[in-house]
């Protein structure tokens, strides 16, 4: 499994990992009951703690992307299509949600915020 | 399951007093500066030394009484200490094979072979690298739940470091539910492989983390004179005077980054933590 | 305890030449005096290279390593005291063997009634043992030594003492003598058996204290 994580980004290494994972699993890179990687050999391969990882795959597995069988490992959990897209679907609404929170935290009203979403549309 | 609970330890004018605890199935660090007591806290887990306070344990047994039984699924590698220098590795397999039934000799000669120590010299002759390399491989070759190192990566240049930390990794993998000691002064090596840290500090624990909330959430601050005076200090651990204003460590390097978009945060690393902690380099 | 035999036999087997010097110096000696000085001497030598291992234990701190090991400390100091008396045993067989070799080979007739007295080296030399353990492990092989000097000359001081509180007459020595001289040689080597073994089993009960005493 290929995941590359930046150790200077100001999002927190296992938000990296389950972001990673997350979109593995909607582009169907990972396939339904595929198996994940046990937590101590990603967390040996990715040099990072295997509480880390553990956090990253509970937190899958409460918002129903993978499950976890006692004593067998993780798999990515069997879905249908209206999952997949409601998760994509999700996962923008969250990035939208986190710049947003940004603008408000540095003083940006509404109105501005509104008008730089309508600028950066105008490109497309 | 390791238990350290209340000890203390006097040696002359220095006092080791501390507890910690270390779960089965965790990677627990111990960072602190050269004579903070870790190897002494090593010790009295090991039962080498006499606590004069407080009790340490191993899987519930007292460290003082460990059996022969006991010690057979502990792994240890110490700093300075180790099999006497004038035995070859061929001598220490046929040690080691009649010591632990468990001894995985295949698996030690191999790694033996890929870390390059010659079987038919004397310890005396190897470099210092190669001396941590042998302790470390007697450690973990003889499938023990519990490993306890002292500064195994001590005096060690980089990539004799890294193979160090690759073969706790491969001992993490091969052994499920095992557990790691680990002590070091050179704390970037623990990083990538301690589910938490404690920071020891003339001999108390004056910190204790998960190390992925350790850099997630811990960072320095920087900023000069004027806009520390405004800063909101609720989430300041230490603040250390430099040239250019003020260094802050903080445990919510988030509020800061949403409340003061100008100041520079640098994320936090345990070395960070040790300096800011222990006050002055 | 097999594992800390193994780790004794390879320690004394580092020192090949050493071995081999003083082996060869047997052989010497064997051949040119006469009678079984050879057979103590040998037995003397296992001894001390036996109790040297607990040297090579404490060399460059080993002990702490060692005391990580699956055994527990009585069980180390219950390997020290039967290596020694394995050691010296088996050198003894040795030394025997080359000695009725030498005596066949000069032409003397063997006797067997030499046996009992022979035997009785064993327990005379592994006295030394039980002194020099506790030793050995209380102060080190450094100092073990500047005590041992201390302790033979307390020994001597009160020989000499002795000797002048009963005046210059010899007839307390030459009676005893004469004691011993009739009692049998196997009654000799049971009483000297007896004496070692108590004054080892003291000596283990004391080097036990110690070790579980002692922080590495």
């Amino acid at each position: 499994m290929d995941i590359i994580l930046n150790n200077a980004s100001m999002v927190p290494i296992y938000e990296q990992l389950i972001d990673q994972v997350k979109n593995k699993i909607i582009s169907g890179e990972l396939s339904e009951n595929e198996a994940l990687p046990s937590v101590r050999v990603l967390s040996s391969e990715l040099r990072i703690s295997a509480l880390t990882v553990k956090k990253a795959y509970d937190k899958l597995e409460e918002e129903g992307f993978v499950v976890t069988v006692h004593g067998k490992g993780t798999y990515v959990a069997p879905t249908d299509g209206q999952f997949a897209i409601e998760a994509r679907r999700k996962s923008v609404e969250d990035d939208f949600a986190a710049a947003i929170l940004k603008a408000i935290a540095i003083g940006f009203n509404k109105d501005e915020i509104r008008r730089i979403i309508e600028i950066i549309l105008e490109d497309y | 399951m390791v238990r350290v609970e209340k000890l203390v330890k006097n040696y002359g004018d220095f006092r080791l007093d501390a507890s910690l605890e270390i779960p089965d199935g965790t990677v627990s660090g111990i960072v602190g500066k050269n004579g903070a007591g870790k190897s002494t806290m090593i010790k009295a887990i090991l039962g080498l030394i006499k606590p004069d306070g407080g009790h340490v344990s191993i899987n519930g047994r007292e460290s003082s009484k460990l059996t022969g039984k006991d010690k057979e699924s502990i792994g240890v590698a110490l700093s300075d200490s180790g099999f006497s220098s004038y035995l070859r590795i061929e001598d220490i397999i046929c040690i080691l094979r009649k010591m632990y039934p468990t001894f995985d000799e295949a698996f030690f000669r191999k790694n033996c072979e890929v870390q390059r120590l010659a079987f038919d010299k004397r310890i005396k002759e190897f470099s210092t690298g190669m001396r941590a390399k042998l302790r470390v491989l007697v450690a973990i070759s003889h499938k023990s739940q519990l490993l306890i190192m002292d500064e195994p990566t001590s005096g060690l240049d980089i990539q004799a470091r890294n193979d160090i930390l690759d073969l706790l990794r491969q001992y993490l993998l091969a052994n499920d539910n095992c557990s790691i000691l680990i002590t070091s002064h050179i704390s970037s090596d623990l990083e990538g492989l301690c589910d938490d840290i404690y920071l020891l500090h003339d001999g108390k624990i004056i910190f204790h983390e998960d190390t992925d909330t350790l850099l997630d959430s811990y960072a320095i601050l920087k900023m000069n004179e004027d806009t520390y005076g405004k800063l909101d200090k609720s989430h300041v651990l230490a603040t250390k005077k430099e040239q250019f204003g003020y260094a802050c460590f903080t445990d919510e390097k988030r509020f800061y980054a949403h409340k003061y978009p100008d100041i520079v945060i640098e994320n936090g690393s345990i070395d960070d933590m040790i300096l800011m902690l222990t006050g002055g380099r | 305890m097999r594992g800390l035999m193994e780790k004794d036999l390879r320690l004394i087997f580092t020192r090949k030449q050493t071995v081999l010097v003083f082996i060869v110096m047997a052989l010497i000696m064997g051949m040119s005096m006469d009678g079984s000085f050879v057979i103590g001497y040998l037995t003397m030598l296992a001894t001390i290279v036996a109790i040297g291992t607990v040297s090579y234990d404490e060399y460059d701190n080993g002990f702490a390593f060692l005391m990580t090991l699956p055994f527990d400390r009585k069980t180390y100091v219950r390997e020290k005291y039967l290596f020694c008396l394995i050691m010296a045993t088996a050198m003894w067989c040795i030394g025997a063997v080359l000695y009725f070799v030498i005596n066949t080979f000069r032409g003397i007739p063997s006797d067997l009634s030499e046996l009992p007295l022979l035997v009785s080296i064993i327990p005379t030399i592994y006295l030394s043992a039980a002194i020099m353990i506790p030793l050995q492990l209380k102060y080190g092989s450094e100092k073990s030594r500047i005590v041992l000097f201390i302790i033979f000359g307390i020994f001597a001081i009160l020989i000499i003492a002795a000797k002048n509180v009963v005046g210059d007459s010899d007839i307390p020595f030459i009676k005893l003598e004469e004691f011993l001289d009739g009692l049998s040689p196997a009654i000799i080597l049971l009483t000297l058996a007896g004496i070692s073994a108590l004054i080892s089993f003291i000596s283990y009960l004391c080097s036990v204290r110690i070790m579980e005493n002692k922080e590495f």
